[in-house]
C-alpha cells in the first residue's frame, strides 16, 4: 500500500462524492469565518500553536456530527459513517468539556459553523477535518485507515500554513482564475470604450459600424453622455463635432436601446426634447394601469365598485376629474369576464380615452356622430351622458369592428344608436346637420405603444403620411357633417392616439384652413398644450387650446385632443382666408408691431442674420402678389353669393390694407404660415393669366362701387 | 330596413308574450308616452323609438348594422328566435322570476341550465313551460330560460334537478362576439 493513496481517494469521491460538490460557496464562506476566528485566538493568545489550531478543528468536528445525528439521512448514504458517529458520540462529550472551558468565543463561531454546516451534510466532518487527535478514537474500517492518514499527511503540510482543505485549495483556485478572467474582460472593455471614442472623435460621427461592436450599457452610456452635452453645448462639446451629429448619435441609440425604427425615434426625439425623450420611451415599455369605466345607463360607480370587490377585483376611483373611472389595482379574476361586465356594469376602457368625451360634452336630446366608433367605448360613454336620448349615429368602416362595436353597445344597454357602416369620408353625404362630432380618428397608434409594441418597428414614414391624409379627409368630412347654426353645439372633437405632429396640429391647422372652425378650450381637467410651432412650422395660434396627453407625465395612454367649434357652414375659399388672416393682422397689429418680426438671437452669427434679412426681402414681393392675387380671385367669385359679405370684408380689408401696406408687409414675414398658405396656392401659370384678365374687370367694377 | 308583416309581428309578439304576457302592449303604449315601434332589417327584428327610426331612414340597408334594440331574428324558416340583446326589454317587462344563487352564476353563465341546488329564488306560482327572466342574487339580469318544474314542484325537487331551462344568457357576449347574431351587417 504505497503512494500517496490519491488514486484512491478520487476513486472514492467519484463513487460517494464528497458532498460538497455544489457547496463551494459555502466553502467559501467557511474559509473567510475561519479566517476571523483565527485572526481571534491569535489576538487573545499572542501565537497560534498548532495543538489550539487542531482542538478548534475538532469543535468543528463534534458540532457537525451532532448536526449529523439531526439529519440522519445526509450519512445513510455510508454505514460505515454512522456507525463512526455512534461510537464516537461517546467521547465526544468529553472533549466537548473540554472545548468549553478552553474558549468561548470560539464556541460561538462554532455555532455559526454548525448551521452553516447543516446543509453541507456529514461528510464534511467525515473525511477532510479527522486529525491525529481524532485517530486516537476513530476507528475507520480496514482500508479505509491508510487512507485517512494518508489525507493527513497531505494537509498536515498544508496546515502548518493555511489549514486549508482540498476543497478549498481548488475552490480558491477557481475564484482566482474567476478574478483574473474577469479583470481581463473589464481591460478589455475600457479599451473598447477607448478605442470606440476615438473613433467616434475621428470619424466622427459616422459611428454606425462601430455600434455593432458597442453593447447596450456602452449605448446607454453614451446616450446619456451625450444628453449631456447637448444641455450646456457650447462648454461640453466637442469642437470637430456639430450639434446635428450629436443628435443623430442620440437618435441612433435611442433607436437602439429601446428598439424603434431610427425614423420614428428621430420623429419623438422631435417632439420630446433630451432627457424627455428618454422618459418618454422608458415610459411607453411599461403598460398603463387597468381601468375601467362604470357604465352609468346601468349601475353607479359605488355599486359596481362594491359589486367587483366582492369578487376580488381589487378597484379604486381613478382620480377626481373622472366620476365613472375605476382603477384596477390587483385582480384574482380575469376583469373581462365577470357577471357584472357580461351584463353591461362597466367597460374595460384607457382612461385618456375618456378624455374625447369629456370634451366633446354631448347633451341629452342632441343628435350627434362618432365618425370612427368601434369598438364603441368612446360611444357608449357618450350614450351614457346623453342618458339614453336623443340620437347617437356609430359609424365605422370596418366590418369585423362593427360586430364588436354593436356587441358591447347592445351589452351596455345603449338604446338611442344607430349604428352605420360607411367610409367616414363619404357620411356627409348621407347625413348632416349633427349639433356634435366625435372623430376619433384612426391612427398610427404611437400614443398606445405599451399596449401595441409592434408600432415601434413597423409604423414608417409612409405609413404616417397615410394615415395623415386620410385624417385630413375625416377632419373634413366630420366637420361637414356638423352643424354650426346647432342651438347648443356644433362642436367637432378631433383626438387620436397618436402624439405625432402630423397627425394633429398639422391636420387640424388643415380644417382651419379649409373650413369655417376655431379651436375652443376642450375643458379638460389636464394636458400639455399643442405645438404652435414644430420644426420651423408654424401652426395657428390657437392650437394652444388642444390638448396632448403623455404617458411619462400624466400616466395615461399618448393622446391628442381639439376640440374645435364651427363658426358657419359651408367651405371656406381661398380669399376667404386670407380675408380672416387680414382682420385678424389688424385686430393684432398694435401688439405685433411693437415685437420686431424677426429678432435675431445674440448669438446667431452675420451669416445668420443676412439670412433674415433676405427672407424679409422675399416675403415682402411675396406680400405683394399675395395681395393682387386676392383681388385677383375675389373678382373671380363675384357671382357666388354666398360668400357676399365675406367678400365687402376683402374689401374693407383691402382698403385699410392699402393705408397699412408697409407694416402689414412687415407683419406678414412675420407670419410665416400666412405667407407659406400664398405660396402654396394656385398655381403660377393659372395664377399668371388670370391676374391679367380679372384686373381689367375689376377696375371696371371697382369704379362704380368706389362711387357709390 | 322595413315595418315587420303581419306574420311576422305575430310571432315576434307570441314569443314575447311567453316572458312578459300581456305587458306586451306596455312596449307600444309606453308608460313614457314615445312611440316606439318594431323594424326588420335582414331578418334582424329592432325595437326602437320612431325618431331613430326616422333617421335610420337615411343610412342604406347594406350599411344599417343595428339600431335601437335588437330583439331576434327570423330563421330561415320563418321561425322568430329571442335573442339575449333584449333583456333589458324582458327584464323591465317579466313576469316570473329567477334568482340564481352565487355558485351557479358562472354555470349559468357558460349555457347551462339552472338546477335546484342554483336556485336562489323563484317567484310564486310559476307554471311549467313559462319564460322567466333570471337573475342573480343582486338583482342583475343574467339571461333567460323556461322553467321545467312549476314553483310548487320545484320546492320538492332533488338538487341535481333541472327547473330553468337555459335560452339565453349575457355569456353569449363573449361567447357569440365573432359572429354576433344581432348586427345586420
Amino acid at each position: 500500500m504505497g503512494g500517496t493513496g490519491k488514486g484512491k481517494r478520487r476513486k472514492r469521491e467519484k463513487v460517494i462524492g464528497t458532498g460538497l460538490e455544489h457547496l463551494s460557496e459555502f466553502v467559501e464562506e467557511k474559509k473567510v469565518l475561519k479566517g476571523k476566528r483565527r485572526r481571534g485566538s491569535s489576538g487573545e493568545d499572542g501565537k497560534v500553536g498548532k495543538r489550539k489550531k487542531r482542538k478548534s478543528v475538532i469543535t468543528e468536528v463534534e458540532d457537525e456530527d451532532l448536526s449529523g445525528e439531526e439529519f440522519p439521512e445526509d450519512l445513510s448514504d455510508e454505514e460505515e459513517d454512522v456507525d463512526r458517529d455512534d461510537q464516537r458520540s461517546g467521547k465526544n462529550k468529553e472533549v466537548l468539556k473540554d472545548i468549553e472551558d478552553f474558549d468561548e468565543d470560539e464556541d460561538e463561531n462554532v455555532e455559526i459553523d454548525d448551521v452553516e454546516s447543516e446543509d453541507s451534510g456529514a461528510e464534511v466532518p467525515g473525511r477532510g477535518l479527522i486529525s491525529d487527535e481524532n485517530a486516537t478514537w476513530l476507528k475507520p474500517k480496514h482500508g479505509k485507515q491508510q487512507l485517512l492518514s494518508d489525507e493527513d499527511d497531505d494537509e498536515d503540510h498544508d496546515e502548518d500554513q493555511f489549514e486549508e482543505l482540498e476543497v478549498e485549495k481548488q475552490a480558491r483556485e477557481l475564484d482566482e482564475e474567476d478574478d483574473r478572467v474577469r479583470k481581463e474582460a473589464d481591460d478589455e472593455m475600457r479599451f473598447n470604450i477607448e478605442e470606440t471614442e476615438k473613433q467616434a472623435r475621428l470619424e466622427s460621427g459616422a459611428t454606425a459600424g462601430g455600434d455593432a461592436k458597442l453593447s447596450r450599457d456602452e449605448i446607454a452610456l453614451r446616450l446619456r453622455r451625450n444628453l449631456a452635452v447637448l444641455k450646456d453645448f457650447k462648454e461640453l462639446r466637442d469642437a470637430d463635432k456639430s450639434r446635428s451629429e450629436y443628435v443623430a448619435e442620440i437618435i441612433e441609440d435611442l433607436a437602439e436601446t429601446y428598439s424603434y425604427i431610427p425614423s420614428l425615434a428621430e420623429r419623438f426625439f422631435d417632439i420630446f426634447p433630451n432627457e424627455q425623450c428618454i422618459e418618454f420611451m422608458e415610459a411607453m415599455d411599461n403598460p398603463r394601469p387597468l381601468t375601467i369605466r362604470a357604465n352609468t345607463l346601468k349601475t353607479r360607480r359605488r355599486d359596481l365598485a362594491q359589486a367587483l370587490i366582492g369578487r376580488g377585483v381589487n378597484v379604486d376611483p381613478i382620480d377626481k376629474w373622472s366620476k365613472v373611472g375605476l382603477l384596477v389595482s390587483e385582480s384574482q379574476v380575469p376583469v373581462g369576464a365577470t357577471p357584472e361586465y357580461l351584463a353591461g356594469h362597466y367597460m374595460i376602457q384607457a382612461a385618456s380615452s375618456f378624455m374625447p368625451v369629456i370634451a366633446l360634452a354631448p347633451q341629452p336630446d342632441e343628435r350627434v356622430l362618432d365618425v370612427a366608433a368601434a369598438p364603441g367605448g368612446k360611444t357608449q360613454y357618450i350614450a351614457a351622458l346623453m342618458n339614453n336620448k336623443g340620437v347617437l349615429i356609430a359609424n365605422d368602416a370596418k366590418k369585423e369592428r362593427i360586430k364588436a362595436l354593436v356587441g358591447n353597445l347592445q351589452r351596455m344597454g345603449v338604446e338611442n344608436t344607430i349604428v352605420s357602416h360607411y367610409d367616414g369620408r363619404k357620411l356627409p353625404e348621407v347625413m348632416k346637420g349633427f349639433d356634435r362630432v366625435l372623430l376619433d380618428s384612426p391612427c398610427s397608434g404611437t400614443g398606445i405603444i405599451s399596449h401595441d409594441p409592434s408600432v415601434k418597428t413597423q409604423r414608417t414614414n409612409e405609413d404616417i403620411a397615410r394615415t395623415v391624409h386620410l385624417q385630413k379627409q375625416l377632419l373634413l368630412a366630420a366637420i361637414d357633417s356638423c352643424n354650426a347654426e346647432s342651438s347648443s353645439g356644433g362642436y367637432v372633437v378631433y383626438s387620436t392616439c397618436s402624439l405625432m405632429v402630423d397627425e394633429n396640429e398639422e391636420v387640424v391647422d388643415y380644417a382651419l384652413r379649409k373650413r369655417f372652425v376655431k379651436i375652443v378650450p376642450a375643458g379638460l381637467p389636464f394636458g400639455v398644450p399643442g405645438f404652435v410651432n414644430f420644426k420651423g412650422t408654424r401652426f395657428n395660434h390657437q392650437m394652444l387650446e388642444a390638448r396632448r396627453i403623455y404617458p411619462h407625465v400624466h400616466n395615461l395612454d399618448g393622446f391628442f385632443i381639439c376640440k374645435l367649434k364651427k363658426t358657419k357652414n359651408g367651405v371656406r375659399s381661398k380669399h376667404v382666408v386670407d380675408d380672416i388672416n387680414a382682420e385678424k393682422r389688424e385686430e393684432s397689429e398694435t401688439v405685433d408691431v411693437q415685437v420686431p418680426p424677426a429678432k435675431p438671437k445674440p448669438g446667431t452669427s452675420k451669416d445668420a442674420k443676412k439670412k433674415t434679412r433676405l427672407r424679409d426681402k422675399d416675403e415682402k414681393t411675396r406680400g405683394r402678389r399675395r395681395i393682387k392675387e386676392e383681388v385677383a380671385v375675389d373678382s373671380e367669385q363675384n357671382t357666388n353669393d354666398e360668400d357676399k359679405s365675406a367678400r365687402v370684408k376683402t374689401k374693407k380689408a383691402e382698403k385699410e390694407r392699402k393705408v397699412k401696406a408697409k407694416s402689414s408687409e412687415r407683419l406678414e414675414s412675420e407670419n410665416g404660415k400666412s405667407s407659406k398658405e400664398a405660396s402654396n396656392g394656385l398655381d403660377n401659370l393659372k395664377r399668371k393669366d388670370k391676374l391679367k384678365k380679372l384686373q381689367k374687370k375689376l377696375s371696371k367694377k371697382a369704379a362704380p362701387k368706389s362711387k357709390s | 330596413m322595413r315595418p315587420l308583416t303581419e306574420d311576422e309581428t305575430r310571432a315576434v309578439f307570441e314569443k314575447l308574450s311567453k316572458f312578459i304576457g300581456t305587458n306586451v302592449k306596455l312596449m307600444i303604449e309606453r308608460k313614457d308616452k314615445e312611440i316606439y315601434c318594431f323594424r326588420l332589417q335582414k331578418d334582424r327584428v329592432y325595437y326602437t323609438s320612431e325618431e331613430l327610426m326616422k333617421k335610420a331612414t337615411n343610412i342604406s340597408r347594406d350599411s344599417l348594422a343595428c339600431l335601437g334594440t335588437c330583439v331576434g331574428r327570423f330563421t330561415h324558416h320563418k321561425k322568430f328566435h329571442i335573442l339575449i340583446t333584449c333583456l333589458p326589454l324582458l327584464s323591465e317587462l317579466c313576469e316570473f322570476k329567477v334568482w340564481l344563487k352565487p355558485s351557479q352564476e358562472m354555470s349559468f353563465l357558460y349555457g347551462n341550465h339552472i338546477l335546484k341546488a342554483g336556485l336562489g329564488r323563484i317567484t310564486e306560482n310559476t307554471p311549467q313551460n313559462t319564460g322567466v327572466v333570471v337573475y342573480n342574487m343582486a338583482g342583475t339580469p343574467l339571461g333567460f330560460g323556461v322553467t321545467a318544474r312549476t314553483t310548487q314542484e320545484a320546492r320538492k325537487a332533488g338538487p341535481t334537478d333541472i327547473i330553468v331551462l337555459h335560452q339565453g344568457d349575457v355569456g353569449e357576449y363573449l361567447r357569440f362576439e365573432e359572429q354576433n347574431p344581432a348586427c345586420a351587417v
